[in-house]
């Protein structure tokens, strides 16, 4: 059932216009990260991890919400259209699998979007930085960490999406969610605002590793504010009538 | 008037003055929360807010102009009361009252941050002396940027009837700007939308030794702003010829 | 089983306010219902709970002889295939797409695609965005939608909305056909009782979210027969048999009878007859379907 709605999802996204955002805002971070690291070698000696934080360092913290944000309104724009809500609510799914799908299809695009964060990054640092070697793999881990930091933020932008059924506010929202979020971890506070999760996550303004040892606080605070988010949008759906 | 009048009703439950003032106060508590306070921070605390503002508003504004301009433009689009309004009021008489409408909300968000910044300076007890020759740019500045990318997100929505891209290209644009801002000031004068930052006069040294930061100001870059205000102009006419081509 | 869809004192509030008030359908397996009332009578909020997109605030619904509750209401939706109020679909991919991402979530094998486009003649636009589409062929791809997994109900909310007299056309057909070609029953709802004339076997009527008339259209037009005027020779003698059954209209001669049963007409004649009255006239002023409907529903042009 989950899987039939997961491809529903998928045909629903094709000639959709947020491809282009897709592939703007990384290519955006990169050019101007390698730009930026190539103008401050003096002061950046860390390689590699310098350059990470060259690229990542606006994008995890403006710009990777309201990309969510924006990947997530589009789904249920398409819904808010027309009178679909009536088509998809008497589909005989579970209406908590018609959330649950655009989850999944909005968690797929973040994983293409950050791998193509990391293609553009290895090409940068090779050839617009003239890096030597391989990234290391601790970004790996870090894009990956990003994306389970994100999915609070997915499930949070899906559920204000599904609710305000307008697709500029909670985008709106998201760019707002981030900067607090940037003061929750400056505040030290991080690990309760799902915005910050992903800032944490992606560790993209150090080049040590701001978890190490305190993994199990980030995967808890996730998992907790994932479930919460999740329930509330199960709940929502099958208790509200629907109003097209 | 009586169009700016009908604009107004037509907004009614739409909450964009709400958006409007929300997006000021937004910067207002970011800008709160960074100041700090200390001796050192006290005694250069409107520098401070002068240089930071902008940086500031190249994040949140292109984005929340979007927002205001693509949901000012959606509500006809939504309903495809175009037609209707057309055979009521010139084109001309549409995009007067839409332009003036956005205009106040572009002034309120003006007004509100001008009016929190001498607020922050009062409560927090800044010793510097308040420069209200850059107050003044700070403001003109932020309400000029502002309206010409209004300007260029109502384009974008009468072009292509739909949210989405405006919405895109504001993100963009605050991306794109914020960047900019890191970048040779030659490469800033090519992304409109981040002319927050190249616009201010205040400048920023950090001694990375003894880690003070000092500001100090520039010349009034009077040539920007001509240049910001043919933009302006420009995006304005662009738009004004989309709504007449504009089939419905 | 004999009524595919059978609702008792169905009742929605909204803010203390009944939308919809005790209303009890019995729609027959193997007909085509005519669900009929003016707009905002409540017709698509029954609609809209019959499928479970809204929750009644009382009484009970038995589709398919399941009660439509939680539980049951996957299996239930998987059996019904519905259009509520106007098409649903996404403007930005082909008629083919939209078909695709229905069969995908009603779990329906992709050749039936083709079927159901045959039956409401798109095959020839399957490849064309919905965009494109005019209303017409926006309402034939509800439909389409609709009738995808060949559902054993279908539940179709004013389809004939908004099309012209040749889109009507070809929509009366197509619904005339649904329980022989499809074997499904059919709820249909629209605000024109002389639409659904030639197209349905049961009325119900609606009105005030309160259900006036449920039946046969035959029984329907019997039920409100017009007056009956009669004309005679020699109203004195006719006077004392038809006592105050008759008012004596303004003519001379003529009476005004009120509508009765057939066999109490005919007795009513003999005995004029035989008293002699010389019984000259007798006129029915039969009413149409659309004055039958506003008379019931109270709307009648005063």
């Amino acid at each position: 059932m989950l899987l039939s709605c997961v491809r529903a999802e998928k045909r629903k996204l094709r000639r959709s216009p947020i491809w282009l955002l897709f592939l703007a805002v990384p290519a955006i971070s990169a050019v101007y990260g390698t730009f930026n690291y190539n103008m401050n070698r003096g002061i950046l000696t860390h390689g590699w991890y310098d350059l990470w934080t060259q690229y990542t360092l606006f994008y995890a913290i403006f710009f990777f919400a309201p990309l969510i944000g924006v990947y997530s309104a589009y789904l249920w724009r398409l819904e808010h259209r027309g009178h679909n809500w009536n088509l998809i609510m008497t589909a005989p799914v579970r209406p908590f699998c018609l959330y649950f799908a655009k989850f999944c299809a909005v968690t797929k695009m973040a994983l293409l979007t950050q791998a193509w964060l990391l293609a553009l990054f290895a090409i940068g640092g090779k050839f617009g930085a003239g890096l030597t070697g391989f990234p290391p793999p601790e970004i790996l881990l870090w894009l990956l960490r990003g994306v389970i930091g994100g999915l609070a933020i997915i499930a949070l932008q899906l559920l204000l999406s599904m609710v305000i059924r307008n697709f500029a506010l909670p985008v709106l929202i998201a760019l707002g969610g981030s900067v607090a979020g940037l003061l929750a971890v400056s505040e030290g506070a991080g690990l309760y605002w799902p915005y910050s999760l992903m800032i944490m996550g992606m560790n993209s303004n150090r080049t040590e590793d701001v978890m190490a040892g305190g993994i199990w606080g980030f995967l808890l605070s996730c998992s907790v504010f994932l479930t919460v988010l999740l329930l509330t949008a199960g709940i929502l759906l099958t208790k509200r009538d629907v109003n097209a | 008037m009586r169009t700016l009048y009908a604009e107004l009703k037509k907004s009614r439950r739409r909450h964009n003055t709400l958006v409007a003032v929300s997006i000021s106060l937004f910067v207002l508590l970011w800008a709160a929360r960074t100041g700090g306070s200390g001796p050192d921070k006290l005694s250069q605390g409107y520098s401070g807010l002068f240089y930071g503002v902008p940086v500031m508003n190249t994040v949140v504004m292109p984005l929340g102009t979007a927002v205001l301009a693509s949901r000012l433009w959606d509500l006809e689009s939504r309903e495809k009361s175009c037609r209707m309004l057309l055979t009521l009021q010139s084109r001309s008489a549409l995009f007067l009252g839409k332009a003036a409408l956005a205009l106040l909300q572009i002034l309120l968000i003006v007004v509100i941050e001008s009016a929190g910044v001498l607020a922050l300076g009062r409560l927090s007890g800044y010793t510097e002396a308040l420069d209200w020759g850059q107050f003044r740019w700070l403001a003109v500045n932020t309400f000029a940027v502002n309206t010409m990318l209004f300007f260029l997100w109502l384009l974008l929505s009468i072009r292509f009837d739909n949210q989405v891209p405006t919405l895109e290209a504001g993100m963009v644009g605050s991306l794109s700007g914020l960047f900019a801002a890191f970048m040779p000031p030659m490469v800033s004068y090519f992304m409109p939308w981040g002319y927050y930052i190249p616009l201010s006069t205040v400048r920023m040294d950090w001694n990375p030794d003894t880690r003070i930061i000092r500001f100090y100001t520039t010349p009034y870059p009077i040539w920007l702003l001509a240049l910001t205000a043919a933009f302006l102009l420009l995006f304005a006419a662009l738009a004004w010829e989309a709504l007449k081509r504009r089939e419905v | 089983m004999q009524f595919i869809v059978q609702t008792t004192a169905l009742t929605k509030r909204y803010a203390g306010r009944s939308v919809v008030n005790q209303v009890s359908l019995s729609v027959p397996e193997g007909s085509v219902y005519g669900f009929i009332g003016p707009n905002g009578a409540g017709k698509s909020t029954t609609m809209k709970m019959l499928l479970g997109l809204v929750k009644p605030s009382g009484g009970e619904i038995l589709l398919l002889g399941k009660r439509m509750e939680e539980k049951n209401r996957l299996e239930l939706l998987r059996q019904t295939g519905s259009l509520v109020e106007s098409p649903s679909c996404y403007g930005h991919l082909t008629g083919e797409e939209n078909l695709q991402i229905v069969a995908e979530l009603k779990n329906v094998p992709k050749k039936d695609i083709d079927r159901v486009l045959e039956i409401v003649e798109l095959t020839g636009c399957r490849k064309r965005k919905v965009k494109q589409y005019s209303l017409g062929m926006r309402q034939r791809l509800g439909i389409a939608q609709a009738l995808l997994g060949n559902p054993k109900l279908l539940i179709l909310d004013e389809p004939t909305n908004g099309l012209d007299p040749s889109g009507i056309q070809q929509m009366r057909s197509l619904i005339r056909e649904m329980p022989q070609r499809c074997g499904a029953t059919v709820l249909i709802s629209s605000h024109l009782l002389s639409e659904m004339e030639q197209m349905v076997d049961q009325v119900g009527i609606i009105n005030h979210g309160e259900l006036l008339f449920q039946g046969k259209l035959a029984a329907l037009r019997q039920h409100s027969q017009g007056d009956i005027s009669l004309r005679v020779l020699r109203p004195e003698k006719a006077l004392p048999i038809l006592g105050n059954l008759a008012k004596p209209d303004r003519e001379q001669g003529t009476f005004r009878l009120p509508a009765m049963r057939e066999e109490l007409l005919a007795e009513l004649v003999q005995r004029l007859a035989v008293g002699q009255a010389g019984v000259v006239e007798l006129n029915r002023h039969t009413r149409s379907l659309e004055e039958i409907f506003l008379s019931l529903t109270g709307e009648e042009a005063k």
